[in-house]
C-alpha cells in the first residue's frame, strides 16, 4: 500500500469569529490526483495554506511525507510545487526569467536548472513567449506560466489551488492534460476547483468540501453511489395530467417525477432499463412529447444531495 | 542569491527610468546649492561704476569722495561732456557726481546719470545719508575728520540686512548641497528603490517565496543586502557629485563630517523607504507620497526656507522632522554650535532611523497578521 503524502488530522483554523476549517482529515497518498471540490469560500485554500505552513492553525497536525509541516520543514519544501490561485509572478521579469528564478529556490545548480527551466516552457507550451513579460500575455498564457513557475524543478508533490480559473477552453485543456502527464511522470496532485467536471476528468480520488468540513471522500464512482440517484430522465415539451404523473412516479426504481415549463424530470435509483420503462408508458398512453434524454448524476449532484445546495452557483 | 539578483535584474530593467531621476536629481541639486550660496550675497551693498568730479577741493569734498570710492568702482573719465555722455550711454559709467565749488560751504552738489536706474537713485541715497550724518557730527562739535570716521562707523554698521542668528556669516555652497541633498535622497530612493521592494512584499510572491526550501533569514538578508547596496551607491554617486563640484574639498577638514551626517540621513531614509514599501501601492501613490514626504520635511526642516522666519509654533513641529536635525548638523560646521551640537544632531537623527527601522519592522508584522486573519 503507498504511503501517505499528506496527512491531516482533525485541523481546526478560525479567521475570528469565522470557523474555516472544523476538525478536517485527510489523507493523500503518493501517484494520486487528489481533487478538493467546494464551493467558494468551503476551506479549499485554507487547507492549502496550511498544508504549505503559510497559515497558522489553531488545532491539528498537518504531515508531509511523514514529517510535521512546519515553515522551516526545507526538507519537504524542497520536494513541494505550488501553483497559486492568484497569478504569482513578477511582471518586471520575461516568462524565461520568471520561471528561472522560482527553478532556482531550489535547483542551485545552473545548468541543470537552464535544463529544467526549458522543459517547464516546453511542458506548457509557451516555447514562443520566452521573452515576453506577463502583461503581454493572455489570461490562459499567464496561467500556464504560473503553472510552469510552479512545476520547473519536478517536485513530488504538486499542489495546484484553481489553476484553471478564467481560462480559454483551449488553455483549460492543455492544462489538464499537463496535469495528468505530470502524474503519469510519478508526481502526487491535490488540486482544488469549484469546477466539477475538471476535477471528475482528472481526479482519482476527490474530498467534498463545505463550510470546512470534509463531507464525503472517495473516487468519482463511490462517491456517485453515495446518493440516491442513479439517472435522471428528461422529456421535454410534454403534455401530462396530475395522475399520468402520478403513474409515472409508481414506474419500478422512479423515486420522483415533476414538470416545469413543459419539461419532465424522472429521478431513478438503481436500475438498468429506466428510459425504456418511462417511454413505454409515454407511448402506451399517447402522451405526445419532444426530446428525450437521459443523464447519469454528476458531483453536483453529490454535492446538492449531500449539502441541500448546488456546488457552483447558477451562472447568468 | 536569487533575491539579491533578481532585484537587482528588476532595477537594471528600468534603469531609464533610474538614469532619469539621477540626471534630474543631480542637476536640480547643483542647480539649488549654487543659487542657495549666492542667495546671501543680495543682501551686501551693490558696487556702481562712478565718477567723482571735486571742484571744491576741501577736506569735506574729499572725505565724500572716499567715502564714494571706497563703496563703488572708480571708473577713470576725463569731464568731457561728450565722453561722458558716450561713457553713460554704453553703461560704462553709472553715476557721475560734481562736487561744486563751494561744497564746504553750501553742500552743493551736481550730478549727471542714466535715467531711471536703480543705481544712480542708490548712490544719491548713500550720498544723502552720508550727509546728513555728517553735517550732524559736524553740528555737535567735532572736526571734518572725526564727523567722518564717525559717520563711516555709523553707515558701516546699518549696511547689512539678514536673518537673525546667520547674517554675519555667508553660508558655503557645501552647506546648501548638503541640506538639499536630504530631499534628494528621499526622493530617490522613495521612487527608485520602494517599488522593488514592494515587488518582493506583494502577497502572491511572498508565499511563492515562502513555500520554496529558502530560509527567511536568507531571503530577508539578501534583500536588506540588496537595498544596502544600492542606497549606498544612490549616496556614494551623490558624494560624488559634491567631490567634483566643491573640488575635494568635501573631504577636507569638518567638510568630511557632512559624509557622516548625510550617511546617517541615508539610513532613515532606507527606514522611512521600508515603511512606505511595507504597504501594498501602486506606482502612482508612490510618487504621491514620495512627493508629500520630501517636500513636507524639505519645507517643514528648513531644507527650501530658512528656519529664521519660522513661528514658535512650526519650529516645534519642525523637531520632529529629521531633516530639521540634518539642517541644524550641516549648519553647526559652518555657523556657531560646534562639534558638539554636530554630534547631538547626528545621534537624534541615528534615533530617527532606529525608529523608522523598528516601525517598518511592525508595519510587516501587523500586514502578515492581517493577511492571515
Amino acid at each position: 500500500m503507498s504511503e501517505a503524502v499528506v496527512k491531516i488530522e482533525n485541523l481546526v483554523k478560525r479567521y475570528k469569529e469565522v470557523l474555516a476549517l472544523d476538525h478536517f482529515n485527510l489523507e493523500i497518498k503518493e501517484g494520486e490526483v487528489f481533487g478538493l471540490l467546494g464551493p467558494n469560500g468551503s476551506g479549499k485554500t485554507t487547507t492549502i495554506n496550511c498544508i504549505l505552513s503559510l497559515l497558522s492553525y489553531d488545532k491539528g497536525e498537518v504531515e508531509v511525507f511523514g514529517k510535521k509541516m512546519t515553515p522551516d520543514n526545507y526538507e519537504a519544501k524542497r520536494n513541494i510545487g505550488v501553483v497559486m490561485q492568484n497569478v504569482a509572478v513578477f511582471d518586471e521579469l520575461t516568462v524565461y526569467e520568471n520561471i528561472d528564478y522560482f527553478c532556482g529556490l531550489y535547483i542551485k545548480d545552473k545548468a541543470k536548472r537552464k535544463e529544467y527551466v526549458e522543459e517547464a516552457i516546453t511542458f506548457v507550451g509557451l516555447e514562443d513567449f520566452k521573452k515576453f513579460y506577463p502583461k503581454k500575455l493572455s489570461g490562459g498564457l499567464l496561467r500556464r506560466l504560473n503553472i510552469a513557475c510552479g512545476i520547473a524543478h519536478k517536485p513530488k508533490l504538486i499542489i495546484m489551488d484553481e489553476p484553471t480559473v478564467a481560462v480559454d477552453p483551449q488553455s483549460r485543456n492543455k492544462i489538464l492534460e499537463g496535469i495528468e502527464e505530470l502524474n503519469r511522470n510519478g508526481a502526487t496532485i491535490i488540486y482544488t476547483s469549484h469546477y466539477m467536471e475538471e476535477v471528475e476528468q482528472i481526479c482519482s480520488r476527490i474530498a467534498i468540501m463545505d463550510k470546512g468540513k470534509n463531507l464525503a471522500l472517495g473516487t468519482k464512482d463511490e462517491l456517485k453511489k453515495m446518493i440516491k440517484n442513479t439517472e435522471t430522465i428528461y422529456i421535454e415539451k410534454i403534455e401530462v395530467t396530475k395522475e399520468q404523473l402520478e403513474a409515472i412516479s409508481k414506474i419500478n426504481h422512479v423515486y420522483s417525477a415533476n414538470v416545469e415549463d413543459g419539461k419532465l424530470q424522472v429521478k431513478c435509483s438503481g436500475g438498468k432499463h429506466n428510459l425504456i420503462n418511462v417511454l413505454n408508458y409515454i407511448n402506451d398512453n399517447n402522451i405526445p412529447c419532444g426530446r428525450v434524454y437521459s443523464e447519469l448524476p454528476t458531483l453536483n449532484d453529490v454535492f446538492l444531495e449531500i449539502t441541500g445546495k448546488e456546488l457552483r452557483d447558477k451562472e447568468a | 542569491m536569487q533575491v539579491f539578483k533578481t532585484f537587482f535584474k528588476i532595477l537594471n530593467k528600468q534603469k531609464h527610468q533610474f538614469i532619469i531621476y539621477i540626471s534630474i536629481f543631480g542637476v536640480l541639486l547643483g542647480v539649488l546649492s549654487n543659487v542657495g550660496g549666492n542667495e546671501r550675497k543680495e543682501f551686501q551693498g551693490s558696487k556702481m561704476d562712478i565718477v567723482v568730479f571735486d571742484y571744491d577741493n576741501s577736506e569735506e569734498s574729499k572725505y565724500l569722495m572716499e567715502y564714494l570710492y571706497s563703496l563703488h568702482n572708480k571708473v577713470n573719465v576725463k569731464d568731457d561732456r561728450e565722453e561722458i555722455q558716450d561713457s553713460l550711454y554704453w553703461q560704462v559709467i553709472d553715476y557721475v557726481l560734481y562736487i561744486d565749488e563751494g561744497y564746504s560751504e553750501t553742500g552743493k552738489l551736481s550730478n549727471i546719470k542714466r535715467d531711471g536706474t536703480k543705481a544712480s537713485i542708490y548712490v544719491e541715497e548713500q550720498i544723502a545719508a552720508y550727509q546728513k550724518s555728517f553735517d550732524a557730527y559736524v553740528a555737535a562739535g567735532y572736526s571734518s575728520k572725526e564727523a567722518y570716521e564717525k559717520t563711516i562707523a555709523a553707515l558701516d554698521s546699518n549696511g547689512l540686512v539678514g536673518y537673525k542668528g546667520k547674517s554675519s556669516v555667508e553660508l558655503p555652497k557645501q552647506y546648501y548641497y548638503f541640506t538639499y541633498m536630504t530631499y534628494i535622497l528621499i526622493m530617490l530612493l522613495m521612487n527608485v528603490m520602494a517599488p522593488i521592494i514592494m515587488v518582493f512584499n506583494k502577497k502572491e510572491i511572498k508565499d511563492r517565496n515562502s513555500v520554496a526550501p529558502m530560509t527567511i533569514k536568507s531571503r530577508s538578508t539578501q534583500l536588506i543586502g540588496a537595498t544596502a547596496v544600492l542606497s549606498i551607491a544612490v549616496w556614494a554617486a551623490l558624494i560624488i557629485v559634491a567631490a567634483i563640484m566643491f573640488k575635494g574639498q568635501v573631504f577636507v577638514g569638518t567638510n568630511a563630517l557632512n559624509l557622516l551626517s548625510s550617511f546617517v540621513f541615508l539610513l532613515l531614509t532606507v527606514g522611512l523607504v521600508c515603511i512606505v514599501s511595507s504597504f501594498n501601492l501602486k506606482a502612482p501613490t508612490i510618487s504621491m507620497i514620495s512627493n508629500i514626504i520630501a517636500l513636507g520635511m524639505a519645507f517643514l526642516g528648513g531644507v527650501f526656507v530658512p528656519m529664521e522666519i519660522f513661528s514658535d509654533g512650526i519650529l516645534k513641529i519642525a523637531r520632529f522632522m529629521p531633516t530639521y536635525w540634518q539642517v541644524k548638523a550641516t549648519e553647526s560646521l559652518y555657523v556657531d554650535g560646534g562639534l558638539d551640537t554636530f554630534f547631538k544632531c547626528v545621534g537624534i537623527e541615528a534615533l530617527f532611523a532606529l525608529a523608522f527601522m523598528a516601525i517598518a519592522l511592525i508595519v510587516a508584522k501587523v500586514m502578515k497578521e492581517r493577511r492571515e486573519g
